[in-house]
């Protein structure tokens, strides 16, 4: 962030500098700091060895694995997708790309609960292929491919959003010079596309991630809640918490915050050394 | 717009097939069940449907508590803004990574871990019900779990806004004679206006839509503190998918006209700066 | 290799870049694109390169059509305006990426690839900055990796958009002269785009005029400058008097015509009068080499500019003020866009007499 030069018209004096600041800084201890600070200290409040049980819970271990496998999938699914869209969108005007922008910000405005139910009508018993799902055994809905299909519905933004403002102002000089200079596009894309956008893209995947292994709502939709098989981190925790096993729902939940310790630190970094990459690009 | 026949660049083909076949499963065909869903539903039955007290009571609640939500954003959204833009504190950078919490931690944790803040026997909700607040299991609680998912839009919108206001603005209005308070609210703040409307905008449909902090705290007493999207799943749990639909419908009209407004907004907004540049 | 585009056109949603362009550049020769911004150079350059297909023509190289290939299949060398060097690469890996790329029978092997790196690094004069990385580098130095790397595919072709427009007036100045050192040594065909005449007449063995997406006029230096084609032509290879005149048939054979006379400032000659009237003096700059004197005649709008080199001045100094009789050793007379034919030799000496008879 700029330095700013402590030029004294843009400073406020000290008796609104200070309620201001501290009423922010309430505000923050408030709404941010202590609901952190409560998830770490419910999940130990019976002591270490309670907590560590929980987690080796069989139930809690069959959630974490589920959980992992369902951003295993959906993850790397929405990157390569962020990355065609991104591409196709910042490297060439055709009809349509407009409608193709706004499709791609469209489950920001959808609630989860609606994102799974689409999938529910989709897949459900009343479902609009219910009697082909059914003929031929394949499960859909409170079953794992739901899981990963609502999870990727929600999350499918977010590699592509970092993208394409980062695209668009890069500009392709570059790949065109690639071009010239005989690549293919496999090569112009691993040697010229993917080192310009590195930093961007890891953003994404962050962001992407981190929505991935928390979504509650739509999975909680489509899930059906059975133990062991469809039940994810979240999932697992709303159980624990409704069966009155609090600490243990805060176990797992623990996991999920220090998750979105890792990420906020991560996006920090990254965010970091996007800013020095530019700087170092376009140098004073 | 003219589709060349060529471009100069590889890719358009396979990047235009990935596009089409990925959001045509994942988007197009989810919604064009929705569509086909409400279709089955005859006129009078939906407006029975979306008109149900109940109904009516879980909008009301949600738009409510939304509302009520993004108004307390509005004003501690750009005042931590400004405090993170303009003064410098010990911490200030931890401060300003925890902005995005509320983005990157569940929802479901932060519903449970509000939940037992708030509630008679958590150390806030004590405090306060000593005081007579109850804030847990009424629409209070609601908005509290609202505040915490909605706030990082306002700060974020606002703050890249103030990182580049030009300082000589502001200096020519002390040059002036503008006192400090006068000059944050008749310079500062006027172009702010924008980068709030739209962070209040994002903030409240993202709020419409909230579900996972929300029913650990709401209580979800059907008519008193019971949101739309539970209204949707309570409604599937008993399979009724067609009434599901329909209050899924209304959610959403919510969030688009509540979006499309902000995309009003900016335009409006947009062309009058211009103007005045030209 | 030589390059033949006919009847190329090109349009954007909105404008016409390139209407109807016809224009052969022999094998071996420096040729430069020259005219106002926007007029459509970089559109044509991008199209030699193939990046950009026209919507109308052909673009053959050496006979061959080759209008639908892609730049990747044209093995033609583009230096970018911006240079559009890979910012996360070394010095050294931006001249070795064309090599690198190639295909896994024709890639060079690691030594040969070293020495190829290294002999263009030392052509451009950048073999110790190998391993710097482009943001380290001063726009001289940019400019030059862009070149190399350009050359290390060794193509047949060498289009290069406005190569010095991003430099300061000495580096220009130098970079412009080792490019044509270069070319006198490698021979590549090569096209530069350029905005500036005086670049296009150091660098190019002949120069093609641009304007509004047509060919004004091609040819050498001498030639634009002698016999332009058009008043776009004359007007844009720097300051000209323009006067709009009628001539009469003793001077030329052709009678009481509405003309324009252009005469260059230093074809201009200003000569102390000898009757009470003429142009009276209103400024004289001493610019050095020059002195540039500007008189207005009572029957003219502006002023007429006159560049007369220091020996000549300091032999008949001239001060404001002073009444003078203008005379032109040479200018180029238009009938609307039409030249008229090789007038000059009979009308050089009677400009005076043009100056009379001006509407
Ligand atoms: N990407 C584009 N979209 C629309 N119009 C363009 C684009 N690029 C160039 N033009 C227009 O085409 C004309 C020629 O542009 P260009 O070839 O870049 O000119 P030059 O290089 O001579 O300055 C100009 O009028 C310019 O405005
Ligand atoms: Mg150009």
């Amino acid at each position: 962030m700029s330095a700013r030069p402590a030029s004294n018209a843009l400073r406020d004096p000290w008796w609104l500098r200070l309620p201001l600041l501290l009423l922010a800084l309430a505000f923050v201890a408030l709404f941010l700091v202590l609901p952190l600070v409560a998830v770490f200290g419910y999940a130990f409040e019976k002591g270490v060895d309670f907590y560590l049980a929980s987690l080796a819970d069989e139930d809690a271990r069959a959630a974490i694995r589920l959980t992992l496998l369902v951003a295993a999938i959906a993850v790397p699914a929405n990157t390569l997708f962020g990355i065609a869209a991104a591409w196709l969108i910042t490297r060439f005007s055709f009809p349509g790309r407009g409608l193709l922008l706004s499709l791609i910000d469209l489950p920001f405005a959808v609630s989860p609960v609606i994102a799974g139910l689409i999938y529910v009508l989709l897949f459900g018993a009343q479902g609009l292929f219910a009697p082909w799902l059914a003929a031929h055994d394949v499960k859909i809905i409170f079953a794992v491919p739901g899981i990963v299909l609502a999870t990727i519905f929600v999350t499918f933004p977010f590699v592509a959003r970092e993208l394409i403002p980062l695209m668009q102002a890069q500009g392709s000089e570059q790949e065109q010079a690639a071009i010239t200079l005989g690549a293919g596009g496999f090569a112009m894309f691993w040697r010229v596309v993917l080192p310009k956008i590195g930093w961007g893209l890891a953003y994404g995947v962050i962001l992407c991630n981190a929505r991935a292994i928390g979504e509650f709502g739509a999975v909680s939709v489509v899930s059906g809640h059975i133990r062991g098989l469809t039940n994810t981190m979240p999932l697992h925790v709303e159980i624990l918490y409704n069966e009155y096993q609090r600490t243990a729902a805060f176990a797992v939940a623990s996991l999920l915050a220090l998750l979105a310790l890792a990420t906020l630190a991560l996006k920090q970094l990254v965010g970091w050394r996007m800013r020095r990459a530019t700087q170092a690009e376009n140098p004073p | 717009m003219r589709a060349k026949h060529r471009h100069a660049l590889p890719g358009f083909g396979l990047t235009l097939g990935v596009c089409l076949a990925y959001l045509g499963l994942i988007v197009l065909l989810p919604l064009a069940a929705l569509a086909w869903k409400s279709a089955s539903l005859g006129a009078a039955e939906f407006w029975a449907i979306v008109t149900a007290p109940r109904a009516l009571a879980a909008y009301r609640v949600t738009f409510g508590c939304a509302a009520l939500a993004g108004l307390v954003n509005l004003v501690f959204g750009p005042l931590l803004a400004w405090v993170l833009v303009r003064y410098r504190f010990p911490g200030r950078a931890f401060v300003d990574a925890l902005i995005d919490l509320p983005f990157a931690l569940p929802t479901a944790v932060a519903g449970i871990t509000l939940t037992a803040l708030y509630a008679s026997n958590g150390p806030l909700g004590r405090v306060l019900e000593a005081h007579g607040w109850k804030i847990a299991y009424t629409p209070g609680g609601i908005t509290v779990a609202l505040v915490f998912v909605s706030l990082p839009f306002l700060v974020r919108s606002v703050q890249p806004v103030l990182e580049h206001l030009e300082p000589d603005v502001e200096e020519a209005a002390a040059t002036l004679g503008a006192g400090r308070l006068t000059t944050l609210w008749r310079v500062v703040l006027p172009t702010l206006w924008p980068a709030i409307l739209s962070g209040f905008a994002l903030a409240f449909a993202r709020a419409l839509g909230e579900y996972g902090s929300v029913i650990f705290i709401a209580g979800n007493m059907p008519m008193v503190s019971e949101i739309a999207p539970l209204l949707i799943t309570a409604k599937l749990d008993q399979y009724d998918y067609a009434g599901a639909t329909a209050i899924a419908l209304v959610l959403l009209a919510g969030s688009f006209a509540t979006l499309l407004a902000l995309n009003l907004l900016q335009l409006f907004t947009v062309r009058r700066r211009s103007a005045g540049a030209a | 290799m030589s390059i033949e585009l006919s009847a190329i056109e090109y349009r954007y949603r909105d404008a016409t870049a390139l209407a109807g362009i016809d224009l052969t550049i022999e094998s071996g020769e420096l040729l430069a694109l020259l005219g106002p911004s926007g007029c459509g150079k970089t559109t044509l350059l991008r199209t030699i390169a193939g990046l950009e297909f026209p919507d109308r023509g052909r673009v053959r190289f050496e006979g061959r059509d080759v209008t639908a290939l892609g730049a990747r299949k044209r093995h033609v060398g583009f230096v970018f305006q911006h240079y559009a060097l890979f910012n996360h690469l070394t010095v050294f890996e931006n001249v070795a990426f064309g090599l690198r790329v190639r295909g896994w029978f024709r890639r060079p092997r690691r030594a040969e690839l070293e020495r190829k790196v290294g002999e263009l690094l030392e052509l451009v004069q950048l073999r110790e900055f190998a391993r710097r990385y482009p943001a380290q580098l001063s726009g001289g130095q940019r400019q030059r990796v862009a070149l190399a790397r350009a050359l290390a595919v060794e193509p047949h072709i060498l289009l290069l958009d406005e190569p010095f427009g991003a430099l300061d007036a000495r580096v220009r100045a130098d970079l412009r002269r080792w490019l044509r050192d270069l070319h006198d040594r490698i021979h590549v065909t090569s096209v530069f785009v350029t905005h500036d005449q005086e670049e296009a007449f150091e660098l190019a063995d002949r120069i093609a005029v641009m304007n509004k997406g047509r060919i004004e006029q091609i040819g050498s230096s001498e030639t634009l400058y002698t016999r332009p084609a058009s008043p776009f032509v004359c007007r844009f290879l720097g300051e000209v008097n323009e006067l709009a005149a009628a001539i009469h048939a003793r001077w030329t054979g052709i009678d009481d015509e509405r003309v324009v006379a252009f005469v260059r400032p230093h074809d201009l000659d200003f000569v102390p009068a000898e009757r009470g009237e003429g142009a009276r003096i209103e400024s004289v700059r001493d610019l050095g080499a020059t002195v540039r004197i500007e008189a207005l005649d009572p029957r003219l709008a502006r002023p007429l500019v006159a560049l007369h080199d220091r020996a000549r001045y300091e032999a008949a100094p001239l001060e404001r003020g002073r009444l003078v009789v203008p005379s032109a050793r040479r200018q180029v007379l238009f009938r609307g866009d039409e030249p008229l034919a090789d007038t000059g030799a009979r009308v050089g000496h009677v400009l005076r007499d043009l100056l009379l008879t001006q509407r």
